[in-house]
Formats: structure tokens, C-alpha cells, sequence
């Protein structure tokens, strides 16, 4: 238990970088407090769900999403947004688990549109979002994970939530990073077509 | 058919230029005619898209929104110039709330 403390201690003091950490605002279970608050928990559940069913989809070099799809993924911030500016401006004082799906929205719709980028130039397959299935059960799972840390998740769960939220953050870093480096500092220059040369 | 060494013209169906000999090669056919697309179509102008970059910083929204109809444009130019909004949109939503977050205020 004392190892399992640590690892929560840990996450508290590296995964959150902006985070601001507020006990009141963020997951309780027990005694232990969650390393990040609800909306960063819910931002980062999003992102690690999505990331892996990108993963477990096979398709990431696929064209990006056609407009209507792109244009529902940033609406799944809009929430984020408007709730946000709604408690910093003191209208009303959201719950906790309305503020970690709020996070859960960007979590969710950000990696659909940061992945296709990396290969925009040169797509490999069918559109990596085609629909909106392959989000349902991303937004399911994140969807019960926040209610869980809410509601009452189990000291091991919780723990489990914990490191998988910081995944979902560092992955999400890493990636923005490489699609940087891979598309505006490195851009794969395509080499014009030789013509075939006409026989005499 | 017209010989390409005297331009004496030849039958259709001749093999050699009735007049100096020359091997009579047929032409290829000239490609299809494919009509130029208008300038506006190709271009982006540089003050639009350094202002919708710039106003992406402030207002994520309107570089997600934006890139995501150019980055679905056929055109190389607007493709390559929603990405780079895209890219500045997302990666100024996550700065703001980062940081509207550590302030305590989200």
C-alpha cells in the first residue's frame, strides 16, 4: 500500500504540470486524492481512451476525417469551453464529474485530428475516422471512468485511473511534439516524377 | 501527314515522305484539353493566413474550425495551410486551458 501511495505521490508531482491541483476540485477515494483535478483527469482519461482505440484501430496513417467528422471532434470541446468560461466568470459551479466529461470531450476529440496530421502528405488508407463509431466506445469508457472517480472508485482502481491519465497525458506531449518535428521543422519534400525518356 | 525534315505534306497513310525520303512518324495526340484552375482556388494570401494563425492563438476554435475545412480542400496550398492552423489550434486549446487551469479558474 505504501508503494501504491508513492506511485500516487508521484503522478501528483509529474503529471499535472498546469494543473492546479486544488483538493476540493479534484477525485477523492478514501484518504488518497487524485494526482490531477476532475477536468484535467477527464482531459487526460479522453486522450488515453482515444489514443488507444486509434492503436488498437491499426489505421493511424489514414486520411484525415472528412469536414462533417473533423467539425463533430471540435465540438466535443465546445463543452469544455463554455463550462469553463461559465466557472471562471462565476455564472454557475459545476460538479465534479460534469467537469471531468467536460475534459473528457477534448480528451476525446483531440488525438482523431492530431494523428492524421503527422501524414497528411502522404495518407496510407481509408480515413482514420470514417463515422463516429469508432469514438463510442472511447467516450463510454472515459465516460464511466470519471463517473467512477466521482462516485467511488476502488483504492486499486483508482490507482489504476491514475497512471493511465498520465499515459494519456505524456503520450499526447510526445505526439504533438513529433507531429511538429515531422511536418513544419523536417517537411518530406516530394521528388518530381522522371519522365520516361522517349527512344530514339 | 507533314515530313518533319522538308514539311512537305504526305498522305495519311504514307510511311516515307514522298519527296526527300524521310521516315514519316506519327504524331502523338495532344493530351486533353484540362481547363486552369482559377487563381483564387490555388492561393491563399499571406495576410490571411498569418491572421487566422495568429487570431488560432487566441481562439482555438477558429483554427480547428478553419483547418478542418482547409485541410479537406484538394488544393496542395490550402491543405498545407490547414494544417498549420490545425496544428496552432489544438496546440492553443491545450495551452489555455493548461494555464486557465493552473490559475484555478477553470
Amino acid at each position: 500500500m505504501n508503494t501504491l501511495t508513492t506511485l500516487l505521490d508521484f503522478l501528483h508531482e509529474w503529471s499535472g504540470w498546469f494543473c492546479h491541483k486544488l483538493s476540493e476540485r479534484s477525485p477523492h477515494s478514501e484518504l488518497d486524492v487524485f494526482p490531477v483535478c476532475f477536468r484535467c483527469a477527464g482531459w487526460q482519461l479522453g486522450l488515453f481512451a482515444s489514443y488507444l482505440a486509434i492503436l488498437a484501430g491499426g489505421n493511424w496513417r489514414g486520411r484525415f476525417p472528412s469536414l462533417r467528422v473533423a467539425l463533430t471532434c471540435v465540438a466535443l470541446m465546445l463543452p469544455l469551453v463554455i463550462d469553463g468560461i461559465g466557472n471562471a466568470l462565476h455564472g454557475w459551479n459545476s460538479p465534479g464529474w460534469f467537469r471531468g466529461l467536460t475534459g473528457l470531450g477534448v480528451g476525446l476529440g483531440i488525438p482523431w485530428l492530431l494523428v492524421p496530421l503527422a501524414y497528411v502528405d502522404e495518407p496510407i488508407g481509408p480515413a482514420l475516422l470514417e463515422n463516429l463509431r469508432p469514438l463510442l466506445w472511447p467516450a463510454l469508457a472515459g465516460g464511466m471512468a470519471v463517473l467512477a472517480l466521482d462516485f467511488g472508485a476502488g483504492s486499486m482502481a483508482f490507482r489504476v485511473l491514475a497512471v493511465a491519465a498520465a499515459a494519456g497525458w505524456f503520450v499526447f506531449v510526445g505526439h504533438f511534439l513529433f507531429v511538429f518535428l515531422r511536418s513544419f521543422v523536417s517537411p518530406a519534400t516530394p521528388q518530381p516524377k522522371q519522365l520516361p525518356s522517349s527512344s530514339a | 501527314m507533314q515530313c518533319s525534315k522538308c514539311g512537305s505534306v504526305n498522305p495519311p497513310e504514307a510511311k516515307f515522305c514522298g519527296k526527300c525520303g524521310e521516315k514519316l512518324v506519327q504524331a502523338p495526340p495532344p493530351p486533353p484539353y484540362q481547363p486552369p484552375l482559377p487563381p483564387s482556388d490555388e492561393v491563399v494570401s499571406e495576410g490571411l493566413k498569418i491572421g487566422i494563425a495568429v487570431a488560432s492563438g487566441v481562439i482555438p476554435l477558429l483554427g480547428l474550425i478553419m483547418g478542418a475545412i482547409y485541410i479537406n480542400n484538394p488544393s496542395p496550398v490550402k491543405k498545407k495551410v490547414g494544417k498549420l492552423w490545425l496544428y496552432i489550434g489544438i496546440g492553443a486549446m491545450s495551452f489555455w486551458c493548461l494555464v486557465t487551469l493552473a490559475s484555478g479558474n477553470l
